[in-house]
């Protein structure tokens, strides 16, 4: 079965045919080219396809497209302001809070969101907004420095 | 005029691919485009450890609208190794692990495929399966590959017909009864390592296309040119018939080192050319159908005298290889080699035998088998510290090797920085201050642990590294490499050694992904020492285009070439009497005018080859002709402050301080983050991961129960520690470090452990209930 | 060589990065991971029986879909329509009155309820069991109702409702029901829901004068609850202390430890009576072996849990004048 749906993703309205078994990760993905999110587990496992989903922190392998009517959605490739870095993108460059980057789209959303609510998080609250999110990489610490970095340059 | 050199190396310097990461736009296999034509492939995988297929039923498949092929092992004779062929591209005649694959279905649609695939009927007859390492080795074990005897590439390693033992090797050295003699006390243990995944974020994947006879393979892959080699092999093209391109990739560590599905996709995409076939696996398939690291259980028996002197060891590995020892072969070998441990060691015996189980294929996984090893070795060290009743850590000091120092076979250590290591990583937990033995409430204790670690960079094939360095008007210059940059910075790496060297700013300096048909031969790769390898390649290919642009420089501007230099990319001359100076950038985009005034746009290639040679110290001679050359040890050190709560078992750490020798460290940022990464990794090694299997069928698939650590995991402190003893031949002083980082981590938590509870543990993974059983068993 | 790629129909990205190998031709099909199924959204609860009494069988609800989703994929359940409930007004929202009690509509997420400042103020130990509970991707979505139904022992938010005496309301063919939390669970992945049911809300009584909780778990490494317990003491006006233990993942399903509770009212007030009532936690316990511990493992540590929630809730008591 098709539906129609529209929604508001990286701030441009979008309108969609998608089938009712389709994830919101595939549509992204595949019928709207924003391949940031990825995809490494498709059970919510990971936290490598996290998006923001009207303001908050969702995976998307878990979401059917079609539930994303009406909705806002932010994807890593949205968090950049015209060709400007976001801070937290700055931040993960410029202190190593990335090695192969297949984990590092969600851990920015994540992150990102995480500065929505709180602007000058410290280490716990840092570590429980990301504790969704796998990384076998860096080892995490860096994340957690670049984060911190993120926040005070935003103010 | 600037005259001083750029220093660039040795320093920080971000990411050269960073940035594309941090915005999602780079492209990982997944992520490319392959046009309508693209068909979708899904892999059949057995359910069975051992058994015979009586049938393999496709018929419903072949009949479902938009199934393209469906194959089986009847389709392909092919069987995969670059040592040893004991791996066939599809099951043959039986199964001999779960998750092998046994069809593969190939649609219009991903959906289809996989439809397909499980409409797919096998029969099967069971068989009793070989499950465990040392009943394996027994004469009345199923065997894995009954016809090993006749399989190719016997000239390399050493089974022992009839029996699961795929390769073998031994090493001995020094009067062992002499050894035992001298010693006062002599402690025999064995130790455990089970099966681990590599757990790289991205799973495999993999794109093929034949073309006018000719095949395009894109794929996820630590080496192309391993694959390359081992897939035209296998599929009898010639290496020249098969171009291998490797996109981002989402992290190896070992697992992506060589082929597993690639070549299936492959073999499916030349019974299909005009089309190209794709194949990602997921999650779950990705924990059955790819590698595992190999387990280990190690037989340590060492005498030592009460003063501390190690009188005697001996040591053997038996490697659970799963059902092919191929990709495990290096870790088989190096275990001799290393097998004593970083310490002096004149009296020594060392075996290891690869068995073959009915398991899922040996993988190396970073550390090369070191990892497991040093978990044997190391704790076996506390052992021998305690029975004497001497501090571990002047045990080992004790005992270290030194640059200089004999080890077998008449080789002479180089220098390293092994004990600064062990010293600098003992005094940053605050060796000598004894842990806070118990907290108040009396259910928490605390201990502290240390371990060391050397790794060989063993020479299993001739190490050839080549590197491209292009300079052109379009892109300035280009470095192309033969390594793949999967996380570990080896992209920045390469950038950097080329602005330095070349002169030039980094900004002007990019990268190119590999691309086989665009030739930088790099059989290395992986194996932490891409940085000494291709770092050389890289540094000499710089060298050879300066080379080029000066004499095309000096020759115009009729000087000789010894007055011209390149600084911060321009070319500037010495000479007295003319202070001549041009843009690179200009040269390039202009040209010059030449002595017969006419104006030329140069373009330049230069190229750079590297060729390790066994040192002759280390050299293995002729009396052991199947053990590799080393060419030199990495060395290094971890120690940790633990946390273990006494009733339900859970430990946290609370600090490490891991201290590597890196020779020279390029780009110090990158190598802490090495550390800091491979310290996590050991972290989760030592405390959560394991496959577990039910009768050969692995239970834990998915990260669900797979777990590997979480940020809430990671101590509050990880402070790297750096040492610089410079390697001799390497870039500017560097060795590598991508796999050493892992390897001393688990040792060294085990050790805080039983300095905590005054309990050993002797099997991986230190899990809250077995540390909760243990103390138990102590209780009663 | 700069490489366009076409998004989707009218977008256009320079990637900078590509080489010449890429396909200028753009069309990226991988396909999906599940199965084909219809999806409907009903926005009334008579439309949502209607679909329920339709499909029957073939028909599964649909609400924060992280254990649904999972198992579609999973191949698990092959369902032919997601009922999404999501739509539905009567499901919604979390109420509070001193003297009613709290109302929560089964879609609340967990993030909401968490968030919601009445339930911190008069109930913060499902507060305490919501921050347990998988990660903030996984709480912005799974809901109340979810997290009930799925009646899996390991779920974290149900020994908590099961301490503050929750009622669930269900609407069926036959109209609606209550039935208490502790009489929901029949067996894992079993409820006492009957088919085409809806759980509508969860209610939970008036909060009491003074009431604290903990909720202790052991879980490492990863997401899963290993074992749990939630300990909750409660006063009215008296000194009376009215005590409440749940377990999770030590049975088929959340579990009250009814024994320890009537030992706790009852017993002399001192270290004896906190072991007995520990040992009684583990008697009631029915754990299972399975691949994250041995059901030995999990008996002993609700005995520490169930002692370790008992002394914090009583150091806590004993904070305000006993
Ligand atoms: C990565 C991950 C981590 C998790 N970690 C935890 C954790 O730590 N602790 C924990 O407790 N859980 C955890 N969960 C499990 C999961 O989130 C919960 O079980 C969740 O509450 C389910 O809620 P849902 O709204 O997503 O349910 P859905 O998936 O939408 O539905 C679950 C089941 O309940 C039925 N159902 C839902 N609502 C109703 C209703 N109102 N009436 C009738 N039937 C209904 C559905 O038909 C379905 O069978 C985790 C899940 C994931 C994916
Ligand atoms: C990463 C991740 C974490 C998750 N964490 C949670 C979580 O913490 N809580 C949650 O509710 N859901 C969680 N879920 C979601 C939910 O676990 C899955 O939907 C569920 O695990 C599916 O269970 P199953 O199919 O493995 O086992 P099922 O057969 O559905 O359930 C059996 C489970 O119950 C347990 N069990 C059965 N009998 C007993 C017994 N007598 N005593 C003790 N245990 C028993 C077993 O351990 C087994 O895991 C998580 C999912 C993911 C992806």
């Amino acid at each position: 079965m098709k539906h129609q749906i529209t929604c508001k993703i990286n701030d441009e309205v979008t309108r969609m045919e998608v089938e009712s078994h389709r994830t919101l990760l595939d549509a992204l993905r595949e019928d709207l080219g924003l391949v940031g999110a990825k995809h490494a587990c498709v059970s919510g496992e990971c936290g490598s396809c996290n998006i923001l989903f009207d303001g908050e922190v969702v995976s998307a392998c878990m979401i059917l497209a079609v539930e994303a009517d009406g909705a806002e959605i932010i994807t890593v490739e949205g968090l950049a302001e015209s060709e400007r870095l976001h801070a937290l993108q700055k931040a993960f460059l410029d202190h190593n809070a990335l090695q192969c980057g297949f984990c590092s789209s969600g851990m920015l959303v994540s992150s990102y969101a995480l500065l929505q609510s709180v602007s000058r998080p410290n280490e716990q609250e840092i570590r429980a907004a990301l504790e969704g999110n796998l990384c076998r990489c860096t080892g995490y610490a860096d994340i957690i420095k670049a984060v911190q970095v993120a926040s005070r340059a935003r103010r | 005029m600037v005259t001083r050199k750029p220093h660039i190396v040795g320093k920080p310097f971000p990411r050269v691919e960073a940035e594309l990461k941090v915005s999602g736009r780079s492209r990982y296999i997944d992520d490319i485009r392959f046009g309508p034509d693209l068909l979708h492939a899904c892999l059949v995988p057995s359910t069975e450890a051992h058994a015979a297929l009586l049938r393999v039923d496709v018929s419903a498949a072949r009949e479902m609208p938009g199934v393209v092929k469906v194959l089986t092992g009847q389709d392909f004779t092919a069987w995969l190794g670059l040592f040893l062929k004991d791996r066939p591209l599809l099951a043959d005649d039986r199964v001999r692990y779960v998750g092998q694959p046994v069809a593969v279905v190939v649609a219009e649609s991903r959906e289809i495929a996989k439809r397909a695939a499980s409409s797919v009927m096998v029969e099967y007859k069971s068989m009793p399966a070989s499950l465990d390492v040392m009943a394996g080795i027994e004469a009345d074990a199923a065997l894995v590959h009954p016809e090993l005897a006749s399989y190719e590439g016997l000239e390399h390693v050493t089974p022992i017909t009839g029996t699961n033992v795929g390769d073998h090797v031994q090493l001995q050295w020094g009067d062992m009864e002499a050894g035992w003699a001298d010693a006062d006390v002599v402690i025999e243990h064995t130790y455990k390592v089970g099966r681990l995944y590599h757990a790289s974020l991205e799973p495999h994947g993999a794109v093929a296309k034949m073309e006018d006879g000719r095949m395009t393979l894109w794929a996820s892959i630590q080496r192309p040119y391993t694959h390359r080699t081992m897939i035209a092999q296998a599929l009898g093209l010639e290496p020249g018939q098969l171009r291998v391109i490797a996109p981002c990739v989402g992290g190896g560590f070992g697992g992506k080192a060589f082929p597993c599905i690639e070549a299936i996709v492959a073999a499916v995409a030349r019974e299909l050319p005009g089309r190209p076939i794709k194949l990602v696996l997921d999650r779950r398939q990705e924990f059955a159908c790819a590698f595992m690291r190999p387990g280990l259980t190690a037989r340590l028996k060492a005498g030592v005298r009460r003063d501390g002197v190690i009188t005697a060891l001996k040591a053997a590995y038996y490697w659970n290889v799963g059902a092919s020892v191929d990709a495990a072969i290096r870790v088989v070998r190096g275990a001799v080699l290393a097998g004593a441990g970083p310490y002096k060691t004149p009296n020594c015996e060392v075996e290891s035998y690869a068995v073959y189980t009915h398991e899922p294929p040996a993988g190396p996984m970073r550390g090369n088998g070191m990892a497991e090893l040093h978990w044997a070795v190391e704790q076996h060290i506390d052992r021998l510290a305690d029975a004497i009743g001497m501090d571990r850590l002047a045990f080992r000091l004790q005992n270290l090797v030194k640059g200089g120092d004999r080890l077998y076979g008449g080789r002479v250590m180089h220098a390293t920085g092994l004990e600064t290591c062990v010293r600098g990583a003992a005094e940053a937990i605050a060796w000598s201050e004894q842990s806070k033995s118990l907290a108040g409430d009396g259910r928490k204790v605390y201990g502290k642990g240390l371990a060391a670690m050397w790794n060989p960079v063993v020479a299993m094939q001739p190490l050839g590294v080549t590197a491209l360095v292009t300079l052109d008007n379009e892109r300035i210059c280009t470095v192309s490499v033969g390594g793949v940059e999967s996380g570990q910075g080896i992209y920045t790496l390469a950038v950097q050694l080329v602005a330095s060297e070349l002169g030039v700013p980094h900004s002007n300096v990019h990268f190119e992904r590999v691309d086989t048909e665009r030739g930088s031969l790099d059989w290395t790769a992986t194996s932490g020492h891409l940085t000494w390898t291709m770092g050389n390649a890289v540094v000499r290919a710089a060298q050879d285009v300066k080379r080029q642009v000066l004499s095309f420089v000096a020759q115009a501007w009729d000087e000789p070439i010894g007055n011209l230099d390149i600084i911060e990319g321009v070319i500037v001359s010495y000479s007295p009497t003319s202070e001549r100076t041009l843009n690179l950038t200009d040269l390039l985009s202009e040209g010059i005018a030449t002595a017969d005034s006419e104006r030329v746009r140069p373009s330049f290639e230069g190229k750079g080859f590297f060729q390790a040679t066994g040192r002759p110290a280390l050299d293995s001679g002729d009396e052991e002709p199947r053990i590799p050359p080393i060419i030199h040890f990495s060395t290094g050190a971890q120690a940790v402050e633990v946390e273990i709560d006494v009733e339900t078992g859970v430990t946290r750490v609370l600090q490490m301080a891991p201290a590597f020798d890196v020779g020279h460290a390029l780009n110090p940022d990158i190598v802490r983050a090495q550390i800091k990464g491979g310290s996590v990794q050991g972290l989760g090694m030592a405390l959560l991961e394991q496959i577990r299997f039910d009768h050969g069928f692995p239970l834990n698939r998915t990260f669900k129960d797979y777990n590997i650590a979480t940020i809430q995991d990671i101590p509050k402190r990880i402070d790297p520690i750096i040492v610089e003893v410079p390697q001799d031949d390497g870039p500017y002083g560097a060795r590598g470090i991508g796999e050493h980082v892992l390897i001393p981590t688990a040792p060294a938590i085990a050790s805080a452990i039983s300095n905590a509870l005054g309990i050993y543990l002797d099997e991986l993974p230190l899990t809250a209930e077995k540390i909760w059983q243990a103390l138990e068993i102590q209780d009663t | 060589m700069v490489i366009y790629i076409k998004f989707g129909c009218n977008a256009i990205r320079r990637i900078p990065e590509m080489n010449e190998w890429t396909y200028s031709d753009f069309y990226l099909e991988r396909g999906g991971n599940l199965h084909p199924f219809d999806y409907a959204k009903p926005t009334s609860l008579a439309e949502a029986r209607t679909l329920l009494a339709q499909t029957a069988a073939d028909g599964v609800v649909l609400a924060g879909g992280s254990d649904v989703l999972r198992r579609i994929e999973e191949e698990v359940i092959r369902p032919q329509v997601l009922i999404d409930i999501k739509g539905l007004p009567e499901l919604r929202g979390i109420s509070f009155s001193v003297h009613g009690g709290l109302s929560l509509g089964a879609t609340t997420t967990i993030s909401a309820l968490a968030a919601h400042n009445d339930v911190r103020r008069h109930y913060s130990l499902l507060v305490k069991a919501s921050h347990q509970l998988g990660s903030l991707r996984i709480r912005n979505r799974a809901t109340v109702g979810g997290n009930i139904c799925v009646a899996l022992p390991q779920t974290d938010l149900p020994p908590a409702l099961l301490c503050y005496d929750a009622t669930c309301h269900l609407l069926g063919p036959e109209g609606e029901r209550t039935v208490p939390l502790s009489e929901c669970y029949k067996g894992t992945r079993q409820t006492a829901l009957e088919p085409g049911e809806l759980l509508v809300r969860v209610t939970l009584p008036a909060p009491a004068a003074y009431s604290y909780g903990a909720y202790h778990t052991v879980r490492q490494g990863g997401q899963t609850t290993v074992v749990g317990a939630a300990v909750l003491a409660r006063r009215a006006s008296g000194p009376s202390t009215e005590w409440r233990i749940a377990l999770a993942a030590a049975a088929p399903y959340p579990l009250r430890a009814y024994e320890a509770e009537t030992h706790l009212a009852s017993a002399e007030p001192g270290a004896a009576m906190v072991e007995k009532a520990a040992e009684l936690a583990m008697r009631a316990a029915q754990p299972a072996d399975d691949i994250r511990a041995s059901a030995r493992y999990r008996r002993s540590m609700v005995g520490v849990l169930v002692r370790r929630g008992i002394e914090e809730v009583i150091e806590q008591l004993s904070g305000r004048g006993r």
